[in-house]
């Protein structure tokens, strides 16, 4: 049995979730085995769908709890918080 | 017999040639009740495979029509994403296993449920991602209803080229396709003068007309028609004494825009010999081409706010400098005036996007945003007196309301320029310094503005929404955004007459300067420099160089006697066609 794994994110970028982020968290998420949700304000989506993303309206400011289960939910984890901590790549 | 349509100019430029109608989705979704799982499994792989089929198309399109480099890539990027892993496919298929419903109707549901989601969101920049929904779910419905994807879509080369494109509504993707395939105009039902896509046909130079009631109904396509996009009509069946005339202008645009690039610059002078300046409203330095291609006088407006949109950090001085010093040194000695960033407060990098408030245009903002918290316009002032040094910049203030707001600006001038003595940075001390006419009570009292400053700029397009009370978006309000309301009339001559006593200049930067019609008026008033978008002045020079000073003085007397705005109309169109 593989562990369910937890971790909060501050959203520092920006626009918050809007269609590129969502976009590009989606692509990240899509690329691990492990089945990842993405809860906000009472309400949790998978992570790989960019519509339900967007649709939790999380702007700038917003925490975003991340659940992952599957055999590489670690490293799941791991680049979804390197990528909302960079700011999705956003230039300064 | 001709046949006259009349819609909104988007973009200036006429056009003869055949109309090719866009086909849209004719099917009506109709509800069908399955019967049985054999029935569910095949709906569910009908679906799957329309979105297989919707994915190759937006491929095909990425693939053919945009390089690497294009914006529009990304917005492809997103459509692909919708349909690739998404609720919005997924949640269909549920439907039709739920319910036993077909696919084009489990789609529509889907998707009239994220567009009332989206609807009722407090983002504006999530609620304006309906039109993304909205492309993605009827491109799949197009191909779900069997019918072929739009021609300008298809692979054949150059099937438009020289048409004249009707649509119901172009979206940004379609404008960039259809100029790619040489098409010679656009003409739209519906969509806003300052829409995106509007926007878009002029940066391409694509005439273009919106507004145009049930145009789809009236006009065939293969038809031959003639477009003029100047004054936004369609002429449809013209006779021959139309197409002679409409043929002359066209040779004569192409005569004039070739020796307009020969001789960039020339003067816009009256029948008198009364000389007016024309300048540029610009918000990009890259507009700075078009500038010197359209022969204007400098820049009467530059936008700076669009140095802040879409980043993470606001612009450092450093930055606003490098910007001014490149836009300086390519107007090749043409005057500059720089408007200093109009923010609302969510519109800042680091800020909270959803803290958007009620009524922006009556909040805090602006001007009044920047003297709240200096340091928003500390870099940006500095950058200005340091670029000043370097050729001839004008410095420019939005919404100004009061003349406490007007000494506490100065407060702040004189901070940066001791910032910058301390440094030792070269700067200028004394910029010619400008105020924006757009509230009515700086209108009102422009006379105690006039003897502070260098130079008054009446914005007419704010001035006139909120003398009005009425925003200039909103279509339902048109008939009381009236910009020649008699009002108007009387603040513009106010603060012209303000700006003569203190002997400095007053401009008019606005889509009003940019109407043929409205500039004997203006004139008349006593303005003497207009600033508008470059691509009208080839037309604006053409219009000035038929006028009498004194005919328009008289036309400007009688239309200020006036009542309504209608009756203004009519006096400004008559003395046109006179």
């Amino acid at each position: 049995m593989n562990p369910a794994l937890e971790r909060r994110c501050l959203l520092r970028n920006r626009l918050g979730l809007h269609v590129r982020t969502a976009g590009l968290l989606a692509h990240t998420a899509s690329r691990f085995q492990s089945r990842i949700r993405v809860a906000h304000n009472g309400r949790e989506v998978d992570a790989e769908d960019i519509m339900e993303l967007l649709m939790l309206a999380a702007g700038r400011g917003s925490t975003l709890h991340l659940h992952a289960a599957g055999p590489d939910a670690e490293q799941a984890l791991e680049s979804l918080e390197e990528l909302i901590s960079t700011r999705f790549g956003e230039q300064p | 017999m001709t046949m006259l349509l009349l819609g909104t100019s988007i973009m200036p430029g006429v056009a003869l040639g055949p109309v090719h109608k866009v086909e849209h989705n004719s099917g009506k979704v109709e509800y069908c009740k399955l019967q049985n799982t054999g029935e569910v499994e095949s709906e569910t792989r009908r679906l799957e495979e329309a979105v297989e089929t919707a994915l190759a198309e937006l491929e095909l399109i990425r693939v053919r029509f945009l390089d690497g480099s294009d914006e529009l890539a990304a917005l492809f990027n997103t459509h692909l994403l919708m349909l690739k892993n998404s609720s919005m496919v997924r949640a269909s298929l549920q439907l039709i296993r739920d319910t036993y419903c077909n696919a084009e109707w489990a789609l529509m549901q889907q998707r009239d449920e994220l567009l009332r989601r989206l609807d009722v969101m407090n983002d504006p920049y999530l609620r304006g991602r309906r039109d993304d929904v909205e492309q993605v779910c009827d491109r799949v419905q197009r191909i779900l209803l069997r019918q072929p994807p739009p021609r300008h879509e298809r692979a054949n080369a150059n099937p438009l080229a020289k048409r004249i494109i009707l649509s119901h509504q172009f979206s940004a993707a379609d404008i960039i396709i259809l100029q790619r395939q040489g098409a010679a105009a656009l003409l739209s039902e519906r969509g806003g003068i300052t829409s995106h896509s509007a926007i878009l046909a002029r940066n391409l130079g694509l005439p273009m007309i919106t507004n145009l009631h049930r145009a789809r109904h009236y006009l065939q396509s293969g038809e031959f028609i003639i477009m003029d996009g100047e004054q936004g009509l369609v002429l449809a069946n013209p006779n021959s004494e139309l197409l002679r005339r409409y043929r002359r202008t066209r040779r004569r645009a192409g005569w004039r825009e070739r020796r307009g690039a020969r001789m960039p610059g020339a003067d816009a002078v009256t029948l008198d010999g009364t000389k007016i300046q024309l300048r540029a409203n610009i918000s990009n330095p890259g507009d700075v081409e078009s500038v010197k291609r359209f022969g204007a006088d400098g820049v009467g407006l530059y936008r700076t706010e669009w140095l802040y949109m879409n980043r993470e950090q606001a612009p450092d001085e450093n930055e606003h400098y490098r910007v001014y010093r490149q836009l300086l040194e390519r107007l090749e000695g043409r005057v500059l005036t720089i408007r200093l960033a109009e923010l609302e407060p969510h519109q800042l990098p680091e800020r909270d996007p959803a803290a958007a408030p009620g009524n922006p245009a009556m909040g805090l903002r602006s001007l009044r945003l920047g003297l709240n918290e200096p340091e928003i316009f500390a870099p940006q002032l500095r950058a200005i007196l340091r670029a000043a040094t370097l050729g001839p910049l004008r410095l420019l203030l939005p919404m100004v309301t009061n003349i406490q707001e007007l000494n506490r600006f100065l407060e702040l001038y004189r901070n940066a320029a001791d910032v910058l003595e301390r440094n030792g940075q070269l700067h200028e001390q004394n910029v010619a310094m400008g105020i924006m006419i757009e509230v009515p009570a700086a209108a009102v009292c422009a006379d105690l503005f006039a003897k502070r400053l260098d130079f008054l700029a009446i914005g007419s397009n704010d001035l006139t929404q909120y003398t009005l009370a009425a925003d200039r978006n909103d279509g339902e309000l048109s008939h009381v955004y009236e910009p020649l309301h008699p009002s108007l009339l009387r603040l513009i001559k106010g603060v012209q007459k303000a700006a003569e006593q203190a002997r400095i200049p007053a401009y008019l930067c606005g889509e009003l300067a940019g109407e043929p019609e409205c500039l004997p008026l203006l004139i008349g008033l006593g303005l003497r420099e207009l600033s508008v978008t470059p691509s009208k002045l080839p037309g604006m020079r053409r219009a000035l160089a038929k006028l009498w000073l004194k005919e328009s003085e008289q036309l400007a007397a009688t239309a200020l006697q006036q009542e309504t705005a209608l009756e203004i109309n009519t006096l400004l169109r008559k003395a046109a066609a006179s």
